[in-house]
């Protein structure tokens, strides 16, 4: 046994076909700022508290990863249109040149940020591109090279939600110009604006590849931007749901050709960031089942003639409440419906009264995931 | 949301697959790697303000990870799973994932490596640090890496002898379906 043997080993391992992540960065946040606001309490001498909170660390939630289109274009892309909004249910951005052996794998369609990785293999992400929508991002390009060249060190920040103080990212040298566009380097990413106050950053990712800055402008350079792409197709549909509910992000997979949901958050007027009912729908498989939350207690029922795990997990002052329905094997697929707090319908009423499972097969998907 | 944390929601973003893959790597089973990251993405949280100032951020989320994956082994997830078998199966096999045999045995071959020699391959041979680097990450001195180095190999390729004597079967998984 050697080292190359060993790399192989987990390069391997590693490889194999993850399931999407139950990782929820926003729960990590709260949590984290439940523990902070803990320790601030101790610091300052607020003792009761802190004993409970310690105890209270369970287990992840849910959040999907990103997916891509399925193409190779050329690096010709036409001057991209400015848009202050996307839509969730189509992807604005693609990739467009590659490396060889990179395909786009999957994608994440919100309505002012979009994100799409690709890689050599499913689950082997090697690049990356986020497209911002206009208006959200400031300083503009011209600003940061003046104070790139005043020795300054500008910060970029992008509000991908309304209200929100933004990322930040630190430009931190001027890249040769992305067609014509003024870019910046930021790490191993090249950012520039595609179109008026519109950004986009592109990346290379993953722990093995070596940076390659020329591959990395190439890619930018081939990236598309408002180009006609395919609606995103879901397996599921929704049905009857109060009308202000939409489909607010969606995350997707690049399934031979098709942009396949695979999970999808509702917005609605009165539903909070942290009650968004949340949508998981994947192809079953015979081994298919499904996730139980160590902190919920758990029931198998049968809804509507399908065996189906409903967990109910107690909210708390800062968590509200979870409803979760979840089928191994609903018609060839493997669903599971969240929803938070009190806002109904709840998961077992959408499982029962609102859903219509259209199945595996892609002829009978729509793209119109909330009839 | 306040600056920092959309800053650290961005961290975590383009992190989060390598974070998965590292854990997957130390516990050998998705889900529960779900878990580990999960924990250490939160404490990673409570300590941003000194992570984002590290030199080595990234250097940073990956030494709580593996004090988590070693912490752990300890405490909450291997109490919680070994109490419920059903629990147990239903993780180790999530929704439509299946591996090969030959998967399987490189897993369970990785599985019967002790946890902290385990840690120490992937750190060394997958996340591509040095001996050094290795040990900041491990808390331990650099001759404890290399000396739990060889001894993790020696226990992967024991485990993947065609022709082994008994192995550990602690971890060694089930499969169903």
């Amino acid at each position: 046994m050697d080292e190359p043997q060993v790399r192989a080993i987990f390069e391997r391992l590693s490889g194999t076909d993850a399931p999407p992540s139950r990782v929820d960065a926003g729960l990590a946040r709260l949590r984290g700022r439940r523990k902070l606001r803990l320790r601030r309490a101790v610091m300052s001498g607020t003792p009761a508290v802190a004993v409970a909170v310690l105890a209270l660390s369970a287990s992840g939630l849910v959040n999907v990863m990103p997916h891509g289109p399925d193409r190779s274009h050329p690096a010709t892309s036409p001057p991209p249109p400015a848009t202050a909004s996307f839509s969730p249910l189509i992807p604005y951005a693609e990739f467009g040149w590659l490396p060889r052996g990179v395909s786009p794998l999957t994608g994440t369609t919100g309505r002012f940020s979009q994100y799409f990785t690709a890689g050599p293999k499913a689950n082997r992400t090697t690049w990356t591109l986020a497209v911002i929508a206009a208006g959200r991002c400031h300083p503009s390009s011209g600003q940061i090279l003046r104070q790139l060249r005043r020795g300054g060190h500008p910060v970029l920040r992008c509000a991908t939600e309304p209200g929100h103080a933004g990322y930040g990212w630190t430009p931190q040298r001027q890249a040769p110009s992305v067609n014509g566009h003024l870019a910046f380097w930021i790490d191993h990413q090249i950012a520039w604006e595609y179109a008026r106050d519109s950004w986009a950053v592109v990346g290379q990712s993953g722990m093995h590849v070596p940076m390659h800055p020329r591959l990395i402008e190439k890619v930018a350079a081939g990236a598309l931007f408002g180009a006609p792409q395919p609606a995103l197709m879901f397996p599921i549909q929704l049905t009857g749901l109060p009308a202000t509910w939409r489909v607010d992000s969606v995350s997707f997979v690049s399934d031979a050709g098709a942009l396949r949901a695979r999970q999808f958050v509702l917005a609605g007027a009165g539903l909070l960031p942290t009650a968004q009912p949340l949508v998981d729908v994947q192809l079953a498989g015979p081994a298919s089942s499904c996730y139980f939350y160590p902190g919920g207690q758990s029931q198998h029922r049968t809804i509507s003639g399908i065996a189906a795990v409903v967990t109910h997990r107690s909210g708390s002052p800062e968590f509200p409440a979870t409803f979760q329905v979840c089928a191994a094997h609903a018609h060839g697929l493997t669903l599971s419906i969240a929803t938070y707090g009190d806002e109904r319908p709840r998961a077992v009423s959408i499982f029962s009264n609102h859903l219509r499972i259209l199945g595996p097969d892609r002829s009978r998907w729509t793209v119109h995931p909330l009839g | 949301m306040s600056s920092r944390d959309d800053e650290y929601t961005e961290y975590i973003s383009t992190r989060m697959m390598s974070l998965r893959r590292t854990a997957y790597l130390l516990c050998q089973d998705w889900h529960r790697a779900d878990d580990l990251v999960q924990a250490a993405i939160t404490k990673l949280y409570v300590h941003w303000t000194r992570a984002r100032t590290a030199d080595h951020i990234d250097a940073y989320a990956r030494t709580v990870l593996v004090h988590e994956f070693l912490g752990e082994r300890r405490s909450a997830w291997a109490r919680r799973v070994s109490l419920d078998g059903q629990v147990t199966q239903a993780r180790a096999d999530p929704a439509g994932y299946h591996d090969h045999d030959d998967l399987l045995d490189l897993r369970a071959a990785l599985a019967a490596v002790p946890p902290r020699q385990r840690a120490t391959l992937v750190l060394r041979f997958y996340c591509d640090l040095n001996v050094e680097q290795a040990a900041q990450v491990l808390g331990c001195s650099a001759g404890t890496v290399k000396s739990q180095t060889v001894k993790g190999l020696a226990a992967l390729r024991r485990a993947l002898d065609p022709d082994p004597g008994p192995q550990p079967a602690g971890e060694r998984k089930t499969r169903h379906g």
